[in-house]
């Protein structure tokens, strides 16, 4: 890694502090994560049914298919 | 198992936050959760500002009202008042260019809807939960090519959209999501152009 790259993933992770910090109070309040369990662990069947009428199912996260990645 | 850095650790749970909110109103659990969060009172950043008016806000919504918020922002009698896809932002018509180079753009990566679902990719809460997994899957993509997702899809539209959602006349909870959300948006931008210096120079795929 060249010290130019390696200065700017320093500038970035200074800049982004706050941003950790603030994603650490995210995760511990569980408001994250409400997400990852809706679109991870219920069957689709159930999702759908969660929020009737303008959505076809609840989350769009469950549009896309970790698995290929 | 991938070590993720904290700031990433940050922004793919925003991200993620922002997607389950813009999807749908937030559920008494998650609404609980909202009204918990304590940013650290030496803080004095416009994101930390941006938390305790989410975090105020939550505290005055009953998931009741919530329904009702939601539904006459984004759905309405024939649309809401604000209209969360990119394509109505960036041609102001539903279902056009930006939605085909973002299917593109979708199969490049590997991410693919999965049958049945019939809702646009271009919607704000699929784009938030696409960068979240962008982020966070166990191989997670480049900085390179989050940057040049975050270029071609978010960037050009999201900032305003979350400004139109805080001046939203039925906006409660949701002027302090938008809030965050646009500081969000601002913080992204910013730090995409630290660590990628021909940042907005993006070429489409």
């Amino acid at each position: 890694m060249n010290e130019d790259l390696r200065d700017r993933k320093a500038d970035r992770r200074s800049f982004l502090k706050g941003l950790a910090a603030a994603g650490g109070l995210v995760a511990a309040s569980g408001a994250s994560q409400a997400a990852a369990t809706t679109a991870e662990t219920l069957p689709r069947a159930e999702q759908a049914g969660r929020r009737p009428g303008y959505r076809v199912t609840p989350h769009v996260a469950k549009y896309y298919d970790k698995a290929r990645f | 198992m991938n070590a993720l850095a904290d700031e990433d650790r940050g922004r793919g749970d925003l991200y993620a936050l922002l997607g389950n909110l813009l999807a749908g109103p937030p559920d008494p659990e998650l609404l609980e959760a909202l009204r918990g969060i304590t940013p650290a009172p030496d803080d004095d950043s416009e994101l930390s500002a941006a938390w305790q008016m989410l975090a105020l806000a939550a505290s005055r919504s009953e998931p009741s009202e919530l329904a009702d918020e939601y539904q006459q922002l984004f759905i309405g009698l024939g649309r809401g008042e604000v209209v969360p896809y990119a394509s109505w932002y960036l041609t102001g018509f539903l279902m056009e260019m930006p939605l085909a180079l973002l299917r593109g753009d979708l199969r490049a990566l590997g991410i693919e809807r999965q049958q049945g679902v019939c809702e646009p990719e271009d919607h704000a809460a699929a784009l938030c939960d696409t960068m979240a997994l962008l982020i966070t899957a166990e191989q997670p993509a480049t900085l390179e090519q989050q940057q040049n997702f975050f270029a071609r899809h978010m960037e050009p539209w999201m900032a305003r959209f979350f400004r139109d959602l805080q001046q939203a006349t039925s906006a409660r909870l949701y002027r302090a999501v938008g809030y965050l959300g646009e500081r969000f948006m601002d913080i992204e931008s910013q730090a995409f152009r630290i660590s990628t210096p021909a940042a907005g120079a993006v070429k489409p795929s």
